[in-house]
């Protein structure tokens, strides 16, 4: 007897193809547990009529409903969703939720027969099933890497495969290049005009899935930190894609975010801060816990730029708690105060484990730092910097640039990272300049691969013994490239250097006399010309595209099927009419 | 016939996915509240009107107050400031002694080396 309930089930499936009608094929088409009764029924009429190993028989079950070829289609066979089918059934019939391992897998291989559907004449139809599919799936991936107990084995077996010079794929990245392929489908799509978008202004056919399929790439992506993989994303978007504005905001949001995220990720702050910016002000005023991801990471940008987060800023319901995390270093940054920075950012700090977290705590670091250092420049020109004057002997007008000192600079420095050091606070002393030695202080990473010189430092010292352990010959004179714990001239002459040439001081240095003077004053106020705006300085210069950001249709590139005029052709090296 | 098939406008599909996604969601629990609010969530709408996001798009200098650009310090009068003032006209002052002194010292040593030299003229 034909089970009448999958009978049935099979004849809506028919009708929804026939009446093209996507939605209600994905509503149709429910696997996620628990399964309204009508489904379970088919359940169990599958169990008694295609138990394992009747696929055939399936097949043609599903055959019977719906044709491989009907001439309704513009040509190609439904065989892939056909066979999407099946695999549906049969997903239904073997799932079993309590191993969460399998239903992944069951899943995955779900999801792979529905993109091969998604390339068949019907695949506009298939597509929010293809994308309902996807989204349980990288739920479920990232839900099973944040339970170490359940993959363990798999883990076992990916560092097997590692030692066989393989690459190691992990079971969140597998569910991505699953996820991909169907977001390239979407990309691929040929029909309709070469810009993509349709006479309604909409992107034309699979196109419309771009976004959604590369969101939840780019979600394990990130969740498996495979930034390499995202860059391919956010690169065949670029190409390809019709203009971001033309899709709905929650998936322009979730695409801004991510895009700033990987900016920022690979130090183009700029770039991350107009992205994570659109992303931000284009968020949901409501949705709270997107907001202020956005928010934390739109704050640092604009932190490293020269921007800061205004008291208003920290006002609002997203920002909670975000005040006390990054007004310290603002606060560090505008007074030039480089003991409290360092202290700040050090890795025991009260902070450093949610910066870490966040994945924020080494840019701020590293990229702040020259912003407190042309702070501490400012406040000594501030504090002790001759503003510069005019003298008149006889006809002759002498006009004297406004200079700081470096030695000045070098005193306030040397006090400041004393104070981070932990040296005792005291004035100093005529030979205090000098370089001291301390504990916590960075040193460069070749440090590790250079013995220091085979020598006591001190004469009276020369009994002590000598450093065991080999020290290969070629090393045995070598000077220790340990950085000067405590800064120098010739450090502070490199960080003016480098402030000079990035634009964040204007004027030039004096080696002779140890000052920098500040120049192109005229009737301004010398600390406002000496000392620009960071964020002016940089904004000024900024390249304003965003790679990955599709803003406007592009002009069709040339390729396959293009038609190319060449009325206007002319032999090459022939003269212009 | 179908559950699903009854509910064919929007809303109820909304309702049908959150139902589903709940019930993965209570499986996962107790490592998400672990990592807190660390993953970009799903937006619970898909579109939204421009005014619904707080400050209209396209509008930037509608958000520049929320940034400051000019942040500088100048107050001179609080305590960080007049340490550091302290401590550079200290140094300023021994600096100034310490190259006196060092004259002093280096024209010494060289009358010393001088005199040195000049003894075997004497013999």
């Amino acid at each position: 007897m034909s089970p009448p309930t999958l009978d049935k089930f099979l004849e809506e499936i028919a009708g929804i193809i026939k009446e093209k009608n996507g939605i209600q094929l994905q509503e149709y088409l429910i696997y996620e547990p628990p399964l309204p009764p009508l489904y379970n029924k088919i359940v169990s009429e599958i169990r008694q009529s295609y138990p394992p190993k009747s696929q055939k028989a399936l097949e043609n079950k599903c055959i019977s409903f719906i044709p491989e070829y009907d001439e309704g289609d513009e040509g190609g066979s439904r065989t892939a969703f056909v066979m999407f089918m099946v695999k549906y059934f049969t997903f239904l019939r073997d799932v079993n939720i309590d191993n969460l391992i399998e239903t992944h897998d069951l899943l995955k291989a779900l999801l792979n027969q529905s993109i091969l559907a998604l390339s068949s004449s019907i695949g506009v139809i298939v597509l929010p099933t293809v994308v309902s599919l996807s989204r349980t799936l990288a739920r479920l991936a990232i839900g099973l890497d944040k339970r170490p107990e359940l993959i363990e084995h798999l883990i076992r077996r990916e560092s097997v495969v590692e030692s066989e010079a393989t690459e190691r794929v992990t079971l969140v990245e597998s569910s991505a290049n699953v996820i991909r392929e169907a977001f390239k489908k979407c990309l691929s799509e040929r029909s309709g005009p070469p810009s993509g978008v349709d006479s309604n202004g909409k992107p034309e056919g699979r196109r419309i899935g771009i976004y959604v399929m590369a969101n939840l790439c780019l979600k394990l992506f990130f969740h498996c930190r495979k930034l390499r993989s995202a860059e391919q994303i956010f690169g065949n978007i670029y190409q390809q894609s019709p203009p971001l504005g033309l899709f709905p905001a929650a998936q322009r949001v979730t695409f801004l975010y991510y895009l700033g995220r990987y900016l920022f990720a690979n130090n183009h702050f700029y770039r991350a801060q107009v992205a994570l910016h659109a992303a931000y002000d284009q968020c949901h005023g409501q949705c709270i816990s997107q907001r202020r991801l956005i928010l934390i990471y739109l704050t640092t940008s604009n932190i490293i730029l020269g921007r800061f987060p205004s008291s208003r800023l920290f006002q609002r319901p997203e920002a909670a708690g975000l005040a006390e995390k990054f007004l310290p270093i603002c606060s560090a940054i505008a007074k030039g105060d480089l003991a409290s920075f360092r202290k700040y950012m050090d890795l025991d700090a009260q902070n450093a484990e949610w910066f870490l977290r966040k994945r924020i705590l080494l840019q701020l670091t590293n990229r702040c730092e020259i912003l407190v250092w042309r702070s501490l420049a400012r406040r000594t020109f501030v504090l002790s910097g001759s503003q510069g004057a005019v003298t008149s002997q006889g006809d002759v007008t002498r006009k004297a640039a406004p200079t700081l000192s470096l030695q000045d600079m070098l005193t306030l420095a040397t006090l400041l990272e004393k104070r981070v050091l932990g040296f005792a606070e005291d004035a100093p002393k005529p030979n205090g300049l000098t370089n001291g030695h301390g504990s916590t202080q960075r040193t460069h990473t070749n440090a590790i691969f250079v013995f220091p010189k085979v020598q006591s430092p001190l004469p009276q010292e020369t009994d002590t013994e000598v450093p065991h352990g080999y020290v290969d010959p070629d090393l045995a004179d070598v000077v220790d490239l340990e950085p000067p714990l405590l800064p120098n001239m010739e450090i502070i002459e490199s960080i003016i250097a480098s402030l000079i040439e990035q634009g964040l001081l204007h004027g030039f240095i004096s080696h002779a006399q140890h000052r920098f003077a500040i120049t192109g004053v005229k009737d301004a106020r010398p600390v406002q010309v000496g000392f620009p705006l960071i964020w002016e300085v940089i904004n000024a210069r900024a390249n304003k595209e965003v790679p990955g950001w599709v803003k406007e249709t592009k002009a069709p590139a040339f390729g396959p099927g293009m038609v190319v005029n060449l009325s206007g052709a002319r032999p090459a090296g022939a003269a212009p009419a | 016939m179908s559950a699903a098939a009854e509910g064919s406008g929007p809303t109820t599909k909304a309702t049908t996915t959150s139902d589903t996604s709940s019930t993965l969601k209570d499986q996962q629990k107790p490592a998400t509240a672990l990592e807190e609010d660390d993953e970009f969530e799903d937006f619970p709408v898909d579109d939204w009107a421009p005014e619904e996001s707080e400050v209209p798009p396209g509008q930037e200098g509608g958000t520049t107050h929320l940034w400051e650009e000019s942040w500088d310090d100048d107050d001179t009068s609080e305590d960080f400031s007049k340490q550091l003032k302290y401590v550079v006209e200290v140094a300023q002052d021994s600096v100034a002694g310490t190259l006196t002194i060092h004259a002093e010292r280096s024209w010494r040593r060289s009358r010393v080396r001088n005199r040195v030299k000049e003894e075997p003229y004497k013999r």
